[in-house]
């Protein structure tokens, strides 16, 4: 490959990065909002007020809603809700089309689409059929993260591409779980393990009823779970050490200690007491913050860096 | 059967290329009519909406006003004859020569003013006239490496320069688009016609580019630089990028230092040799030009000036498609180069003779009255379409600013057949063609992007004014595959097959 | 009689915060003309940049630098010599009448053209024009030009921006020698005269002996063509400039002889300490 080749702006990698994030954003919030409206039908009013202070704080929704129907639909389909999923599918767009000749034709036609119907949708047109809404996504975005993983080359435009998607998968577990251990309802395990798609695959993999420490457990260390924190971290590691060794050995990066720290922590059996796995969850939480700021330092922040965060001015005298 | 042209009436006053062509039992035309007839106009539409659906699946679009379109494609291509073409191709590299000359001069030493043959004032009060970029190119650089130029069919079936675009033209991407788009649509036709490729375009375009790259550089850096995925032509930009196989950068992934320019990477920065900018000069570096400008690139003029970096096109081509200037094109060409045009202007009316100007101004409701310096079809008023408002408007423009107009006579131009509705209707067309310059010769594109108004009777083309476009043919001869049906056609075919072997046995 | 001074021209920049990198021109660096031969010049720079150097269209010498490193100060020194004399003009006049030609006009364009600058209020250039239609001379006609400036402009700073147009100082009767310059500029086109814009030096002491300094200030003044160009300064009612103004660009306006303009990204800066000292070296 000529040198030519290997080239990606730090303007590319961020729109990659941020690409594959808001991707994932979308399909995790359709997963997420999906299994919580399915739950709540039938359910008690206390779990619904629960649910709804849950979801506010893991999307920061800032609004006041009456229900969880209203404030799904916030987070759906509010293009005024910076974290709502059609603001993700909107910024993934820009994203792409930003990034467009570092992404295969299949993957953009699938984006390009994507964004058009979602852009036509409105709020009216979902409000009792949000379910519906999120199959479109979840099927949409699984489609886009298959044409990618299938069309791209294994360049460094896909490793920013597939560390975005996974830096927040990342994330979102982290936050769901934090917040899921604030209110200290076991019942609420199941839900979580629906939410991301592992209620089965725990099931099979553990061969015991839902608790709260196996649920934790699973989505903690299981190492055959691919959605697990330590699977989730393995494959951020591989990546940025693949991104590194692209990196001229002068500059001095490395990859930050942290994450070998805490991967080979998680090797080890998880503490049996609830408190102790909330201290390991901040501390994975402040490790996933520092690491997000290591990849502007590394690879964007010829960007991010430069001159016009900074006020342009000119001088004139006489 | 009936065909779908039984009906085709031509417009009065416009030459009609089907028409005109078909009395003349032009074999191309007539084949064309035929296959349509062949399919049927329903089968035609199907397959035109089906490729409509894939192109915009694959956002082969531009955008008006924050929305996203396509670019409406009539399915039915336009044809122009290979000879006629020949001589077309002449007259534009011949222009283009001339124009390149007299921007290197009155950037220059300005000897066509000292001359006399075109007045001083014609370019020190020229908008686009651009002091900052008043510095001579080193001898590997071009001003006009890629040029658009806006042609129309007049009355008598002539092709006639209506603009000369010199800036950022846009629209090849289309051609190259349509033309894939034409072969899913008719395949019948591909295997019948021998079409001049247009695949050709970004190569000749990156190969012009690599060669302007400053000397001593061995393996250049080539970027297209956009202002963004907000702008209108960011397909373009973006389809050029790939096609070429270089970079897509955005002002802010550019820095000038030490008078070089470099790119901002995931793995620090890197040089930069040539620039192909699709930003217009106001905005390119606010060190020369808005001072407020985000999206320039400050300190790469200079960088420029000291032979760091090269931009194509040049900064400062917007004199020489000033429409004023245009008026003095025939002069150019003959000082320059000493030749008589092969291709016609139409005649203008220079505003700054008051004489001149009040016969203008008494007769605005016959003639088109555009802008000097306006590109993309803003501000021009077309005297018998215009309100008597609009009129007013524009004469109390011209006449506080004579030098800011100039006054055409409206050409009726020509029409070709379009798919409206469950009809084949004539409607009008102009023709961009473009032209890739550099230092070793200069590439036309065989035929160009056809637009089309789609309105009955309309004669605004422009995209951003809801105009559609055509494939353009340029069909050098039957292909051997075909099995001719009348004597006339086996005789070209048969002599195209023996110029096909000449040409093999010399190579 | 000819005498030699130099020139030290500091500007000074303080940012309140950081600056990140700066793209800048400087036109500071006197020019060759018929009274006026530069000796010697150099422009230094702090913090150190390289410098490039270039000839812009109107002849005037640019130097041009970029910073990339963080600074909160910016000092630009310009230090020249020049020799000078007082300008000895041909004494070629031509007639108002030789200047309506059509190729009078056309040569002269750039010069007549108004700029952004140079905009005066149509009333007041029409009634200029009507004022001076009567007189044969052209110097007469200047004249009326130059007491037209006088009556309607007082010379006082800080109420007139860089930015001001000739139409805004008249608005406000108030300028400062840029203002003077852009006012007279556009009287002198309105009557059909080409002007240009001058920047440069003005030697305050008009008999200084060898070796003493004093400071000296910027300033602007206008050149007409009547046949030759002349200089005059409409800010102190000079009709004919002397070997005390010392050239260093010539222009359409302000905005062709800026000495100097900027772009940068960081702090915002305060206005710079400016000083000249203009010293008679023979």
């Amino acid at each position: 490959m000529t040198s030519r080749g290997s080239i990606v702006l730090a303007r590319t990698a961020e729109s990659l990065y941020w690409l594959g994030r808001y991707m994932e954003r979308s399909e995790s919030m359709a997963r997420i909002l999906d299994v919580h409206l399915h739950e709540i039908i039938g359910s008690n009013d206390d779990n619904e007020a629960r649910w709804s202070d849950q979801m506010s704080t893991v999307f920061s929704f800032e609004r006041n809603v009456e229900s969880f129907d209203k404030l799904a639909l916030g987070l759906s389909l509010d293009e005024t809700v910076p974290s709502s999923i059609r603001y993700s599918i909107e910024r993934a767009y820009e994203n792409a089309k930003s990034a467009r000749d570092a992404i295969s034709l299949e993957y953009w036609e699938l984006i390009n689409v994507a964004f058009g119907r979602v852009s036509r949708y409105t709020l009216d047109q979902f409000g009792h059929g949000l379910f519906t809404f999120y199959s479109i996504i979840k099927e949409r975005c699984a489609q886009g993260r298959g044409l990618a993983v299938s069309t791209m080359n294994r360049d460094a435009a896909w490793h920013f591409l597939n560390l975005g998607y996974n830096v927040e998968q990342l994330d979102i577990l982290l936050r769901l779980i934090i917040e899921k251990r604030r209110s200290k309802i076991p019942e609420d395990w199941v839900v979580v393990l629906r939410s991301i798609g592992g209620h089965e695959a725990f099931l099979r993999a553990t061969n015991s009823p839902v608790s709260e420490i196996g649920s934790l457990n699973f989505l903690i260390q299981e190492r055959i779970f691919p959605r697990s924190i330590l699977a989730t971290m393995l494959r951020i590691s591989n990546i940025v050490n693949e991104l590194l060794r692209g990196l001229d050995e002068s500059q001095g990066f490395s990859l930050p200690p942290e994450l070998p720290r805490q991967i080979a922590r998680l090797e080890y059996p998880l503490a049996s007491e609830t408190g102790e796995i909330d201290l390991l969850l901040d501390d994975l939480w402040s490790s996933h913050l520092l690491m997000c700021n290591f990849y502007y330092e590394t690879f964007f922040s010829p960007l991010s860096k430069s001159n016009f965060n900074y006020p342009l001015r000119s001088e004139v005298w006489r | 059967m009936t065909s779908p042209f039984d009906l085709y009436k031509e417009n009065a006053g416009a030459f009609d290329e089907f028409i005109v062509n078909s009395n003349a039992q032009d074999e191309n035309w007539l084949g064309l009519a035929k296959s349509i007839e062949n399919l049927g106009l329903s089968e035609l539409k199907r397959r035109a909406i089906e490729v409509e659906q894939t192109q915009s699946a694959r956002g082969i679009t531009f955008t008006v006003g924050g929305q996203e379109r396509t670019f409406p494609l009539d399915p039915l291509p336009r044809i122009i004859a290979y000879d006629e073409w020949n001589k077309v191709e002449l007259g534009l590299t011949q222009r283009i020569a001339a124009l390149e000359a007299f921007l290197d001069d009155i950037y220059g030493s300005q000897e066509i003013v000292r001359d006399k043959v075109i007045p001083k004032r014609v370019i020190a009060n020229a908008t686009q006239f651009s002091r900052p970029a008043a510095f001579p190119l080193m001898e590997y650089q071009m001003r006009i490496t890629v040029a658009g130029l806006d042609l129309i069919r007049d009355e008598k079936g002539e092709l006639v320069v209506l603009e000369d675009n010199l800036r950022t033209p846009s629209g090849v991407s289309y051609v190259i688009e349509n033309r894939r788009a034409m072969a899913r649509i008719l395949p019948e036709l591909f295997e019948n016609y021998e079409i001049e490729p247009v695949t050709d375009y970004p190569s000749r375009l990156l190969a012009s580019l690599i060669s302007q790259a400053p000397s001593q550089v061995s393996d250049p850096l080539v970027v297209v630089l956009t202002p963004g995925i907000y702008n209108s032509a960011y397909f373009e930009h973006a389809f050029l990028a790939r096609q070429m196989g270089v970079p897509l950068v955005e002002p802010r992934d550019l820095f000038a230092k030490g008078n070089e320019i470099f790119v901002r990477t995931t793995k620090s920065s890197r040089r930069v040799d040539v620039i192909y900018r699709r930003i217009d000069d106001e905005y390119i570096d606010p060190v020369f030009f808005r001072p407020d400008s985000y999206l320039g690139v400050p300190g790469l003029v200079n960088a420029v000036r000291a032979g760091g970096v090269t931009i194509a096109n040049a900064v400062g081509n917007g004199v020489a498609d000033d429409k004023l200037t245009y008026a003095y094109v025939d002069e150019i060409i003959d000082y320059y180069l000493h030749q008589k045009p092969i291709l016609k202007n139409i005649e203008t009316y220079r505003l700054e003779d008051s004489d001149v100007l009040s016969f203008v101004v008494e007769n605005a409701d016959r003639l088109v009255i555009k802008p000097v310096d306006a590109s993309g079809g803003k501000g021009i008023v077309i005297g018998s379409q215009a309100t008597d408002q609009e009129l007013e408007e524009v004469k109390a423009a011209i006449v506080a600013n004579p030098r800011g107009f100039i006054a055409q006579r409206i050409v009726n131009f020509s029409t070709i057949p379009t798919v409206v509705g469950n009809n084949i209707e004539p409607r009008h067309a102009d023709l961009r063609p473009f032209i890739v310059s550099s230092p070793d010769g200069r590439y036309v594109v065989p035929g160009g992007l056809s637009r089309v108004a789609l309105e009955a009777g309309s004669m605004v083309v422009n995209s951003s004014q809801g105009g559609g476009s055509k494939d353009t043919w340029i069909i050098k001869g039957r292909s051997r595959q075909r099995i001719a049906t009348s004597s006339q056609l086996q005789k070209n075919s048969q002599s195209q097959i023996a110029i096909d072997l000449a040409k093999e046995s010399a190579q | 009689m000819k005498w030699r001074l130099e020139i030290i021209h500091t500007t000074k920049y303080t940012y309140d915060d950081d600056v990140f990198s700066s793209y800048n021109e400087v036109r500071m660096t006197p020019k060759n003309t018929s009274n006026q031969l530069l000796l010697s010049s150099s422009i230094a720079v702090s913090p150190r940049a390289s410098l490039y150097n270039y000839s812009d269209y109107f002849g005037t010498s640019v130097t041009y630098f970029d910073l990339h490193r963080r600074h909160n100060n910016l000092d630009i020194t310009s230090l020249s010599h020049v020799e000078l004399e007082d300008p000895r003009g041909r004494g070629v006049r031509l007639t108002p009448a030789a200047m309506i030609g059509d190729d009078f006009r056309d040569a002269f364009s750039e010069y007549l053209a108004t700029t952004t600058y140079t905009e005066i209020p149509k009333e007041i250039a029409e009634a200029t024009y009507d004022s001076v239609a009567s007189l044969d001379l052209i110097e007469d006609r200047i004249a009326v030009v130059m007491d037209f400036v006088k009556a309607n402009l007082a010379y006082r700073s800080g109420i007139t921006k860089v930015s001001s147009s000739a139409k805004e100082a008249l608005g406000v009767g108030f300028g400062v020698c840029q203002d003077f310059a852009h006012v007279a500029i556009a009287l002198l086109r309105s009557i059909g005269v080409p002007a240009r814009y001058v920047s440069g030096y003005l030697y305050p002491n008009t008999d200084p002996q060898i070796g003493e300094s004093s400071t000296g200030e910027s300033h602007a003044w206008v050149e007409a063509f009547v046949g030759e160009w002349i200089g005059m300064d409409p800010s102190n009612g000079v009709d004919r400039i002397n070997k005390l103004y010392v050239t260093v660009a010539k222009g359409r306006d302000y905005n062709d002889v800026t000495p100097f303009r900027g772009i940068y990204f960081g702090g915002q800066s305060s206005p710079p300490i400016v000083t000249v000292t203009m010293t008679r070296r023979a």
